[in-house]
């Protein structure tokens, strides 16, 4: 489980995003309200600076060092005014079988492909699964994949299913990209009797569009073995205003629903207060669409 | 005083000498206008019962937007959620008016609830009667928007014939929701219920349906829904440990919500006499079972809010195009 945090709108300083509120991503890592576990292995980003030099291409950052003692991104970050933002923390079982490198911190983007994509989740069996997903992967995709993790295929079955994967997509065809991937592991679990619960909350920007998928197979078939006290690391939460700052003491979104441009979606509040914060429904999708300086925001049913 | 809880629409089903005891146990508070019994967000403490005076509940919405709630004031009761869960403050509440009334502290109330007192079980019943009738509201008010974003919008289920379960107990040791409940309850439950295995897709009960039954869910997950013309708008998913019914079970009306299953789905049925039976009883594992049952109906509670807070925010936020869909 891992947590992630997505941004679009009005430029902010990255150190608003990552560092500043009270449960700031950053934070999230030892201290996450919603995970009971550390996210430890490793950070990664893609970030949008309209100001920068094609400013379509994102800056990109991933390390497996502990982001909290990362002093080059702290110093990155207040500097770095950012329209949208993907980032991720990622957390894995305290095991020497997990795999920490620098392939397998998200966002994962392909080279030539624009959308990028961050996972929150795991899928059950995914050893026993994968090759069954193959066939639904595009060639030069399969090559390009280079971890071990569930979530770089996830991403390679979207991207494959875009009509033009080398390109800003619709919203439209990115969602019926995620239908299609999903659909797909569906299909494989159940040829391979896989009914165990899996989360496949994804989220997914390429600086004018952004898709925050909150979607779990099997939801609640859990092992009688595992306790679950609560399925709450399994949602997601956003909110929108006009003005994203310090405000009355609280890093928040101001400035009135109507008046909004800016959104922020993430796995958690980023702050302890989560009074102007709206869960993204099960068996959903929220799709952020850029239209010139406005945002416009829609939830999908996600039937598959 | 006494005479203003006599005809509280929320507390006058309590008994004279059950209201005598609150009154009893109960601070006063008393509040000036303009200033704040509670915010958002904070740490629920007590519960309050207004006796003179109005109070202005309030919540915030994106783009940190207050939105009044309702105008109570005597007789009515805020802040029921602090002797239901353990959840912050889900609106703030300041004075319109100078105000006074009863404050309820939680350690105390469940001081004298572990005590047996019996007014505490008369009253903990009242508030969830209370929370399951402000459900209701809520949920009329979704039904009654005619603006809604039809992509977010399900296609109608497919009924389907369910099977039997058998041996449920061992399920129950995965609910940490219900962990209070221990394998007598466990299996004391299962013994007055049914337990069914629900196909993924399959229609539980319909909107509105008459029946009278608790829905434990064991494994998998249901989704409760409001039908619209052009198919079904999901307001609740209810995971392992989480019950659905309840609001129909505390006030008889019809279900303001269908039922179908998200997943292949493990449910425990029990029959509304055993509610009732179980209800204000003492038992410790009737006891078990409706404390779960008290932090299901905040949980609705929330969840029907931020369903409504998702419709008329999202609204506001695309306006500005005109109501144009992707």
């Amino acid at each position: 489980m891992c947590r992630i945090l997505s941004y679009m709108g009005t430029p902010v300083l990255l150190d608003h995003l990552l560092y500043a509120p009270d449960s700031s991503l950053l934070n999230q890592t030892t201290a996450a309200q919603m995970l009971s576990m550390l996210n430890l292995a490793g950070f990664g980003m893609a970030a949008w600076d309209p100001s920068s030099y094609e400013p379509h291409v994102p800056y990109r950052y991933r390390t497996t060092q502990v982001a909290v003692f990362d002093r080059n991104l702290k110093e990155l970050a207040g500097k770095l005014r950012v329209g949208a933002l993907l980032a991720h923390i990622r957390g894995v079982p305290m095991t020497s079988t997990v795999q920490v490198n620098e392939q397998n911190v998200h966002p994962f983007r392909f080279h030539g492909v624009p959308l990028a994509m961050a996972h929150n989740g795991d899928l059950a069996g995914f050893r026993e699964m994968r090759f069954g997903l193959l066939p639904h992967v595009r060639p030069e995709f399969a090559q390009a994949i280079s971890g071990s993790t569930d979530s770089e295929w996830i991403y390679a079955l979207v991207v494959s299913a875009l009509p033009d994967p080398g390109v800003i997509n619709s919203p439209e065809a990115i969602l019926a990209a995620i239908r299609s991937a999903l659909a797909t592991i569906r299909a494989v679990r159940e040829r391979h009797g896989i009914t165990r619960s899996s989360s496949a909350n994804l989220m997914f920007c390429d600086g004018v569009n952004l898709v925050a998928v909150r979607y779990t197979f099997d939801f609640g078939r859990f092992e009688a073995s595992q306790l679950q006290g609560t399925t709450d690391f399994l949602s997601m939460w956003y909110t929108f205003g006009a003005d994203y700052g310090l405000h009355d003491g609280e890093w928040k979104l101001t400035g009135g629903a109507a008046q909004a441009d800016s959104i922020v979606v993430a796995s958690e509040p980023l702050t302890r207060d989560f009074a102007t914060w709206i869960e993204v429904p099960e068996y959903a999708a929220l799709v952020v669409r850029s239209d010139g300086d406005r945002r416009y925001a829609q939830i999908h049913a996600l039937d598959v | 005083m006494g005479a203003v809880l006599r005809t509280s629409e929320h507390l006058s089903r309590l008994a004279p000498e059950a209201l005598a005891e609150l009154v009893q146990s109960a601070d006063r508070f008393t509040i000036r206008r303009g200033d704040v019994l509670f915010r958002q967000g904070m740490a629920a403490d007590a519960l309050y019962i207004v006796t003179s005076g109005a109070l202005e509940i309030s919540t915030r919405i994106p783009g940190d937007t207050a939105a009044t709630v309702s105008i109570i004031g005597p007789g009515d009761v805020v802040g029921e959620f602090a002797l239901l869960d353990d959840g912050l403050r889900s609106a703030g509440v300041k004075a319109i008016a100078d105000s006074e009334g009863l404050r309820v502290p939680k350690s105390r109330f469940f001081a004298l609830l572990a005590d047996g007192k019996p007014w505490t079980l008369e009253l903990i019943d009242a508030l969830r009667c209370l929370v399951a009738l402000r459900t209701r509201a809520t949920l009329a008010r979704i039904g009654a928007m005619t603006r809604y974003d039809l992509p977010s919008l399900r296609a109608p289920s497919q009924s389907s014939a369910f099977g039997d379960t058998l041996d449920a107990v061992p399920l129950f040791a995965s609910l940490g929701r219900l962990a209070e409940l221990g394998a007598d309850g466990a299996a004391q439950l299962v013994s007055h219920g049914t337990c069914l295995t629900i196909p993924r897709g399959a229609s539980v009960s319909a909107f509105e349906s008459e029946q009278g039954m608790l829905t434990l869910v064991l494994r998998g997950a249901l989704r409760s829904f409001l039908p619209r013309r052009e198919g079904l708008e999901q307001v609740m998913v209810h995971g392992p440990g989480e019950m659905t019914g309840l609001v129909g079970l505390f006030d008889g009306a019809r279900q303001p919500l269908g039922l179908e299953a998200a997943e292949e789905t493990i449910v425990l049925q029990l029959h509304q006499t055993l509610f009732e039976e179980m209800r204000r009883s003492a038992d410790p594992i009737a006891l078990a079972l409706f404390t779960a049952i008290g932090r299901q109906l905040v949980r609705d509670q929330r969840r029907a809010n931020r369903h409504l807070g998702r419709a008329v925010s999202l609204e506001q936020f695309n306006q500005h195009l005109g109501g144009s869909a992707i």
